[in-house]
Order: structure tokens, then sequence, then C-alpha cells
């Protein structure tokens, strides 16, 4: 990494500092910085990050903290110019989760939130297409990326199992019947 | 333990007489039928074309079993782009919810006689994701499988030689997948429809 | 009046006409893959192919679809029927310029109907693209022929033939006006920069997307007729048809050898690449060509 891009990044870093004092810079990999924000600054700062340079969403992660009781939104953000990824990172309540839609300052972000409201369930304000199903057509229990459903049981409970001694050795082996 | 055989010349030599019929005059329309289904088998085994359509990790050894090293095209088989046009489905991994219902369309869209070959054990029951929530774990419960291949992924050797097992099963007329699913289509239809409950697919770009 | 003999000839032409491009074809298949390193299918994978599909099952779109499928077999076949090969003159004075390449159009445009009663929005692109491509190298062509016709003063393809026996070959008078017919022959062979309009993956094999089974083995028929009809006016027009059979045999696959060679070392270009580069390169050197050869070889009269 170059002085002059140190320099870029620590002039940048002091002006998001003094714009959002409640932005807590969390963690600095050198090209990635990752800001715990609040969720009301979210689109705040998306803003203002759009508009210096950051012009792409990559993706939005999802996390369940199932013991703290909260969902964590990350927002992961790229300047091509800089090469600078910056990752924002809110928190919210893990009952009845509600976030406001970012479509209307990344318009790509339709396809992350639908997926995002289908693994985890968490409904984005202001963006009904995102009620949509995306993968799971039909889908008839709990969010399948939350960490309290239990994928084995409903694997078990829901598809046809296949069920065979196995005989090990060059002799073994089940034949494979239509059944 | 099996039974100790006496040799045969333990046995009395029974002669019978043998009635040999006289050869019929006309070929009659079955002996027909079945000759000219032995020279279609032929054609439909040295001229296989396979459906680009690929579910899971599997796939990305087909690039190499078509390229100069291992050269599919040396078997008469192509890769093409419609189902329409195609003999052979492949279904390379696993089958998921989505997936399902798209082979299921792309399998019944395709002219008979249609073959369908599964790779890894995904197909057979359901290989490392057999937990997983979206992962059907049968295959043959809702497509008629011609034929596994065996490996995670398989090699590109194992396909060439599973390609070439195909093969030999269609030209001794034992790939008889698509005849089982014209018979037994209800059968198929009732698992498909417990399995994922609904085979018409709601998306934006089907309706 | 025609006797029955010569169209029983003329039917033969277009039989024999199938056989010899179908294995060729195959022996084309093999060449590619000797270029990509491979081994490649046996010379008569085709005839396999062909059998195959015709006794596969298929389903129809309605009797559009049909109706085309049968308009685009026979042009091909009528076409076939007309053309003159080293002397063997099928339909004796009939054998026209224009007579083949209306005939041939109904090949064309029997196949782009098919295609679009099929319903599929793949096909519908396919067949725009493939007709915004035909005007492409139709235009300079056409002015080729005429230029040709207006020298030779017969519009008689056996009588170009015949005449360039005695003066020499075209390819000697014109020789930028063959390179022009050889990127249009391309086009219409559909070989690799050109193939734009069947592109597999892009827009699945374009207007096939939809024809399977007995539709695509008959349509393979007639696409292999076609190619015969293509080919043997090349020969024919520019290189001076043939004063044996072997002769024109000999010329005849070195075109379409030619031709796959090159197809077999080319990428696809996109659409607007097509259509650009066959609105500008053929076109001026076309003008090019008819200046000079007015220059040199007398003017229009």
């Amino acid at each position: 990494m170059t002085n002059s891009m140190n320099s870029v990044k620590a002039r940048w870093a002091a002006q998001m500092r003094g714009m959002f004092p409640d932005a807590r810079l969390k963690k600095d990999r050198g090209t990635e910085m990752t800001y715990e924000i609040l969720p009301r600054d979210l689109h705040q700062i998306l803003a203002y990050l759009k508009n210096s340079g950051w012009r792409q969403l990559s993706m939005i992660t999802g996390v369940d903290w199932i013991e703290e009781g909260q969902f964590e939104l990350v927002y992961n953000l790229f300047d091509w110019e800089q090469g600078l990824r910056v990752l924002l990172s809110i928190r919210i309540g893990r009952d009845k989760p509600q976030v406001l839609t970012i479509t209307n300052i990344y318009a790509g972000a339709q396809y992350y939130e639908r997926e995002i409201h289908e693994f985890f369930g968490i409904e984005f304000i202001g963006n009904e297409d995102a009620l949509k199903s995306l993968f799971l057509e039909r889908w008839d229990a709990l969010p399948p990326l939350r960490k309290d459903f239990d994928s084995r049981a409903y694997s078990d409970k829901k598809y046809v199992k296949r069920f065979y001694d196995p005989v090990y050795g060059p002799q073994g082996g089940a034949p494979f019947e239509r059944s | 333990m099996p039974k100790k055989q006496l040799p045969s010349r333990f046995y009395p030599v029974k002669h019978e007489m043998q009635t040999v019929e006289a050869p019929a005059e006309k070929i009659s329309p079955q002996q027909r039928a079945e000759t000219w289904e032995k020279i279609a088998q032929y054609f439909r085994a040295n001229s296989l074309w396979m459906l680009n359509y690929c579910t899971g990790c599997c796939a990305i050894e087909l690039p190499l079993v078509m390229t100069s090293r291992f050269d599919m095209e040396r078997l008469g088989m192509m890769p093409m782009a419609t189902p329409r046009q195609a003999d052979i489905l492949l279904v390379t991994g696993y089958a998921s919810l989505k997936t399902l219902r798209r082979l299921i369309y792309t399998y019944e869209q395709m002219g008979t006689p249609k073959y369908v070959v599964a790779f890894g054990p995904c197909a057979v029951n359901g290989g490392i994701y057999h937990d997983a929530y979206a992962v059907l774990n049968r295959l043959d419960l809702y497509l008629p499988v011609d034929l596994y291949i065996a490996g995670c992924m398989p090699k590109p050797e194992a396909v060439m030689s599973g390609f070439m097992k195909l093969i030999e099963l269609i030209e001794s007329g034992k790939a008889t997948g698509w005849k089982d699913y014209e018979q037994r289509y209800e059968w198929y239809k009732k698992n498909q429809l417990e399995a994922v409950g609904e085979v018409f697919i709601h998306d934006e770009f089907h309706e | 009046m025609i006797a029955y003999q010569s169209i029983g000839t003329a039917l033969g032409m277009a039989l024999f006409a199938w056989l010899m491009q179908t294995g060729l074809s195959g022996v084309d298949r093999k060449i590619t893959a000797r270029i990509q390193k491979r081994r490649g299918p046996v010379w008569y994978q085709n005839f396999r192919d062909v059998f195959k599909l015709l006794n596969k099952r298929s389903v129809t779109h309605g009797w559009i679809f049909d109706l085309g499928l049968l308009i685009a077999l026979a042009g091909a076949i009528g076409t076939a029927m007309f053309m003159p090969m080293a002397g063997i003159i099928p339909l004796q004075g009939y054998d026209n310029f224009f007579m083949i390449t209306y005939l041939a159009a109904l090949g064309v445009f029997g196949r782009a109907l098919s295609a679009g009663a099929s319903g599929n929005p793949l096909a519908a692109i396919g067949v725009m693209r493939g007709l915004t491509q035909n005007i492409g190298y139709k235009l300079p062509y056409m002015v080729l022929v005429i230029v040709l016709i207006n020298y030779y003063k017969t519009s008689s393809i056996s009588g170009i033939a015949a005449l360039q026996q005695v003066q020499g070959w075209s390819v000697l008078k014109m020789p930028l006006g063959v390179l022009v017919a050889f990127i249009s022959l391309h086009g219409m062979l559909g070989k690799k920069p050109f193939d734009t309009y069947l592109a597999p993956s892009e827009v699945a094999s374009g207007p096939m997307v939809e024809f399977g089974g007995k539709y695509l083995g008959l349509l393979n028929i007639a696409h292999e007729i076609a190619v015969f009809v293509e080919i043997s006016l090349f020969v024919n027009l520019f290189l001076g048809g043939g004063a044996t059979l072997a002769e024109f045999l000999l010329k005849y696959m070195a075109v379409y050898l030619l031709s796959s060679c090159l197809g077999a070392v080319m990428g696809r270009l996109r659409v607007e690449q097509v259509v650009r580069f066959y609105y500008k390169v053929p076109i001026g050197l076309t003008i090019l060509q008819v200046l000079l050869f007015t220059l040199l070889y007398g003017g229009v009269s």
C-alpha cells in the first residue's frame, strides 16, 4: 500500500469521524474497514459514501446473534478508484426485525434484500418486492438460516431418505433398484 | 453355501424329439418392429446429445470431458442448447427445491427416447448435503435415472467410462427410464407433488 | 416441355447433394476436431445424427410450424434440382441465376416462418438476426453477380461456367470480388465469426430453439442441401465450374474445407459487429471492384 493512498484514506477517515460521531471504527485491515453504526444513521452514511466514490454495493449479509437476541446486517461497499472496501454493520432486535430498505440509494440491493428476507425473515420497510420468494418457493417453516432452525430435523421430516446397510469390500454395495 | 452339483456325466442322457419349426413365410410385424428397434438403438446410442443444464458442482468436470484431453465428441456426444434437441439430461449433483421443478419441466420437454444420468452421491442419497434444508435426497423418486456415476466429484475418466456404459446400455436396450416414466407417470407425479408441493413454476420469468 | 427423365435426374441430383454434403460436413467436424487437438467423431457421424433425429418423437407447435418446415425443405430440394454441376444440367434451360436465388430465399423464409411460429422469443431474436445478416451478405454478392452477368451476357449458370472454361475463371478477372463473395459465402454457411444468429449459449441456438426430433432432422437435411447450393453457386460463378465432375468436386471440397478451417480458428462476433462489418468491408470492396472491373473490361452496356 502506497503512502499517498494511506494519506487519502486517513483524510477520509477523519472526515467520516467528524460527520458521523456515532460510527465506531471496529476493524481496519488496510484496504478494508469495518464500521459499526446505528440503524438510524444508515441512509445518511450510505448516501454520503455513494457520493464519495463507493458506487458499488457488493453485497448485504445477515448474521444471527441468537444469544444477544440480535440480527446483524453487513453492507459491503467497494470503491473501484481507491480500491477500498467499507463494511457497515448495523444491529437490530431479533423479535419482529424491521429495517428500512436501501433500494432508493442502491437499486441493486433489491435481490440482496429479497434473499435476506427469505433466509432470516427480516422485513424491509418500503420494499414490497422483497416479500416475493427467490430461492425457497413455497417455504413452510422458519427462515432456514436462523440459528434456531434445525436443518437436520426439517430434512428428515420432509424428504424421503435412502437407508441401507453399507457392505464394504469388493463384494459389497447395495444394488440400486427402482422402488 | 451353494449346493454341490454333480458333474453332468452322472445324469442320464435324455434324448428328446425336437420339433423344428418351419421358417415363417413372412416376417411378422412384431419381428419387423424388433429389427427396426435394434437399428434405431444403434443410432440412438452413437449420437447422444446432452443438454447443457447443470445443477451442481459436478458440472465443473464436463468442460474437461468435452475438450481436447478426453474429447466426448468421439463417442458422438455433443452439448446442445435446448431440451427439445437433447437426448440426455445430466443431473450434475444435488437437486434442490428450486432446481427440481425446473428439472421436471426440462425433462418433460425433451422428446423421447431420453435418458437421465446422475452424477455423484448427492443424487443417490443426498451426499454431503443429506441434512440440508432444501436438497432432495433421492432423485430416482422424481425422475427415472438410467445411470449413476460415482465420485465426489467424478473424475473425467469416470465420466467418460460412465458415458460408455450408457452407450452400452442403450445399445442393448436396457436404458428404459423414459418408458418407466410413461408407464408409472402417476407414481412419479405423486412423489414430485409430495416433495415440492406444486410443480408449476411461479417466478417473474414465467408469469 | 421438361421430360420426366430430366426430373428424375434432378431429383437424383438433390439426393446426391444431400449424401455428399452430409458426408463432407462429417469430415468438416473431424477437421475442426483435429485443429483443436481432438480426435473427433467418425466421418459418418452426421448420418447417424440425422437418422437418430428422425427416429425420435417430437412435438409440433401448430400447423404453420409444420408448413414452414416443409417449405424450407421443398425450397432446398427445389433449388438443388436446378443446380448445374460440371456439364450435368438437370433441367436444361432453367438454370437461371435469378430463379435459383428466388428458390433459395424460399428455403430461408420457410425456416424463418417455422421458427417464428414456434412462439419462442429466442427463436424470434435468432430469425431477426439471421435476416439482418442475410441482407448484409446478399447485397455485395448480388452486385458482383450482376456485374458478371453483364460481362458474360448470360444469366444461365451453366452458360457462365462454360464461358469461363474458354475465357479463364472470373477469379482472375475480379480477385477482390471473389474475396468478397467468399466472405458472403462464409456468412451464408453460418461458419464461425458470422454464426451470431445461432449462438448456443446466447440465444439457445436461435431459430432452431424449438425444433427437436423429426423436425430437427428435416431441418438438418434442408440445411445440408442449402449448403450444397450455396457452394456450387460459388464454384460455378467464380471458379469456372468444372470440365469434369472430379474437377468440380475438387473445387467444391477446397472451398468448403477452407471455409470450415477458417471457422475452426475464429471466435464469434457480436451481432452489431457482424452488421457493422458487412456494411463496411464487403460493400466498400465491392464498389472498388466494380469500378476497377469497369475500367479494365469495358463499361456497362
